[in-house]
């Protein structure tokens, strides 16, 4: 056996401060309950649920009518989750820009565009997009999935 | 004054046996390669539209510390896709361990600019936070020791005496980096854990029908590959017992790192299980957190031992001559890649005498013109198709075994192997009389 990866006292100190430190900044995180990435507290679920939820998502306007963009392949590189997060309202913070809704449609709709017109789905030409705020009472037989409670946010024409 | 010794020598021994003690430059290694070589595969298809972020503007901006001072307005899609295919070289690199040291540094660097922009737009996905912390680990040790094209080559430029079988490299030095992704990783689990007894309370979050409501929220925002977690939501007693199980198993997390054997297999499967379950239930899989939770803790030696042990076991002999430079790094490198460890290395030259009653069939002056390769049945190949013998006892060498066999193939390979013979005589190697 060759011990090549002996280490001085000196080393060992330094290595168990880098030790610490990267470890110490994961409890201060819990600690504070902040999300400094890649650091975070990591309360993906932590949250207390009742039997009704508020959700933010946008809808495809066509000639037909209206449906919603919930794919990730309309928009990416967001995700539904990603672009409700964006969508919920959140009070003012420093270092936190929050443009118009309208803005934020406009890009959702330039995304959807550049992926249909590149073949990533399958989706038809869009006349105009729509933020809602959609409520639903949960029920597991997911009966009222397709009919929520919505408010409309902002409105765009496709071709602004 | 013995209390308080007490406790802090129980912890010294702790935190030596977590940082310090049994460090082998071949856990570490395997690990870099397999968690780089994971990351450069996934990276295909969970970073494939990463530039599109240079068309996500204006939008919410919310930087995370690290990018603070950063202007989204001015992401260039090129520069995007230039950055993203970077981090994919490097990983390569680092995955085969070439350059170790330069390759997993801009892996880390530019890992965490890919991995860490799409933080900034709004929320933050807890999927990747580990990973990068992983990578500056891995950047900052030594992993690149063994396991890596970089100690082949070290084992080629050091072969100058007689034949030595490359020692396995142990120390400290290998163990902490190890010990610290370990460390990282069950502190996300138990930092889940902790988050749930903050809010809603461990008593609400068992006890109330919180998780049934919470599985029954992700079939209307996302889309669960099955109906399994709606099924499940039938019995919400099953719902409150599963909460109370995956809160016990995120406290209960840290004890992984002091599990051995059976009990550290078993606690691994119930934690990558939890998190199979979330996908499963919620359609939110965090893919690379089970991943790297799993190259971490496997005992990739002892998995690679029990099925070697398993396999048809083919021994060979490698007869060479001691004196030629050339073939000394030949099979230093040769026995550096044999980790079954199938192949007997023996130089024909200085112990002849011990092997003529072996290898009747051979004399001294054959095994001096060109390496010869014996099988255990005594078949002896020499040449091309020495190396083709060889191949099926190195496992990096398997790919290319059907390659080997086919036609025209060694012929090419025969004449190449004449060329290299007539050029090892020529650079001052001639066959010893």
């Amino acid at each position: 056996m060759s011990e090549q990866g002996g280490m001085s006292g000196g080393r060992r100190l330094v290595v168990s401060s880098f030790i610490v430190l990267v470890i110490g900044l994961q409890f201060l995180e819990v600690a504070r309950q902040g999300e400094h990435w890649p650091y975070a507290q990591y309360a993906m679920y932590a949250s207390e649920h009742g039997g009704d939820i508020t959700w933010f998502r946008v809808y495809g306007v066509t000639s037909e009518g209206e449906f919603p963009l919930d794919r990730d392949a309309y928009f990416s590189p967001f995700d539904p989750q990603r672009l409700s997060f964006s969508l919920a309202p959140r009070p003012p913070r420093r270092d936190l820009v929050i443009p118009p809704t309208p803005d934020l449609l406009r890009v959702v709709g330039r995304l959807y565009e550049t992926a249909r017109v590149a073949g990533r789905h399958d989706g038809p030409a869009l006349t105009g997009l729509r933020a809602y705020q959609l409520t639903w009472e949960l029920d597991r037989s997911l009966a009222n999935r397709e009919h929520p409670a919505k408010v409309l946010l902002g409105e765009v024409r496709a071709d602004e | 004054m013995s209390d308080r010794g007490g406790v802090i020598g129980w912890f010294g021994r702790r935190w030596n046996q977590l940082f310090f003690e049994g460090g082998d430059a071949r856990d570490l290694g395997v690990v870099r390669a397999i968690f780089a070589g994971t990351l450069l595969l996934l990276s295909f298809w969970f970073q494939r539209d990463f530039p599109l972020w240079a068309d996500v503007h204006p939008w919410v901006w919310a930087p995370v510390l690290a990018f603070r001072g950063m202007t989204p307005g001015h992401l260039n899609g090129t520069m995007l896709e230039v950055l993203l295919w970077t981090w994919r070289a490097a990983l390569a690199l680092t995955a085969i361990g070439l350059f170790t040291r330069t390759s997993s540094v801009v892996a880390a660097v530019t890992g965490f600019l890919v991995l860490g922009l799409p933080q900034n737009f709004g929320k933050i996905n807890h999927n990747f936070g580990l990973v990068a912390l992983c990578l500056v680990v891995i950047a900052v040790s030594r992993a690149g020791d063994a396991w890596s094209v970089d100690r082949l080559r070290q084992v080629a430029r050091e072969a100058r005496g007689p034949f030595q079988p490359d020692p396995p490299r142990l120390g400290a030095e290998y163990r902490w980096p190890l010990g610290l992704m370990q460390v990282l990783a069950v502190l996300v689990l138990w930092s889940a854990g902790i988050a749930k007894l903050r809010s809603p309370g461990a008593i609400a979050w068992i006890t109330t029908d919180n998780l049934y409501f919470t599985i029954i929220r992700h079939f209307y925002t996302h889309r669960p590959p099955l109906a399994l977690g709606l099924w499940v939501t039938q019995w919400p007693l099953l719902c409150k017992a599963m909460a109370a199980g995956s809160l016990l198993l995120e406290l209960a997390a840290p004890v992984l790192l002091f599990l051995r054997g059976r009990w550290r297999m078993l606690m691994l499967a119930m934690l990558a299980g939890m998190m199979l379950g979330f996908g499963l239930l919620l359609g939110v899989l965090f893919l690379h957190f089970i991943l790297t939770l799993l190259i971490l803790f496997v005992p990739w030696r002892v998995a690679g031992a029990w099925v070697a042990a398993r396999l048809p076991a083919r021994h060979f002999t490698i007869l060479f001559d001691g004196s030629c430079g050339i073939c000394r790094k030949t099979v230093a490198v040769i026995s550096a890649l044999d980790l079954m460890e199938r192949a007997e290395i023996r130089d024909a030259l200085g112990e002849w005498p011990a092997l003529a009653p072996r290898f009747p069939a051979l004399t001294q002056a054959q095994c001096l013109e060109s390496m010869r390769v014996v099988r255990e049945d005594g078949r002896a190949y020499d040449g091309f198709e020495g190396y083709r013998a060889l191949a099926w006892a190195i496992p990096l060498w398997w790919p290319l075994l059907p390659f080997l066999y086919l036609p025209g193939v060694p012929t090419i390979g025969r004449a190449i192997y004449g060329r290299v013979a007539i050029g090892r005589h020529q650079a001052g190697c001639p066959i010893p009389q």
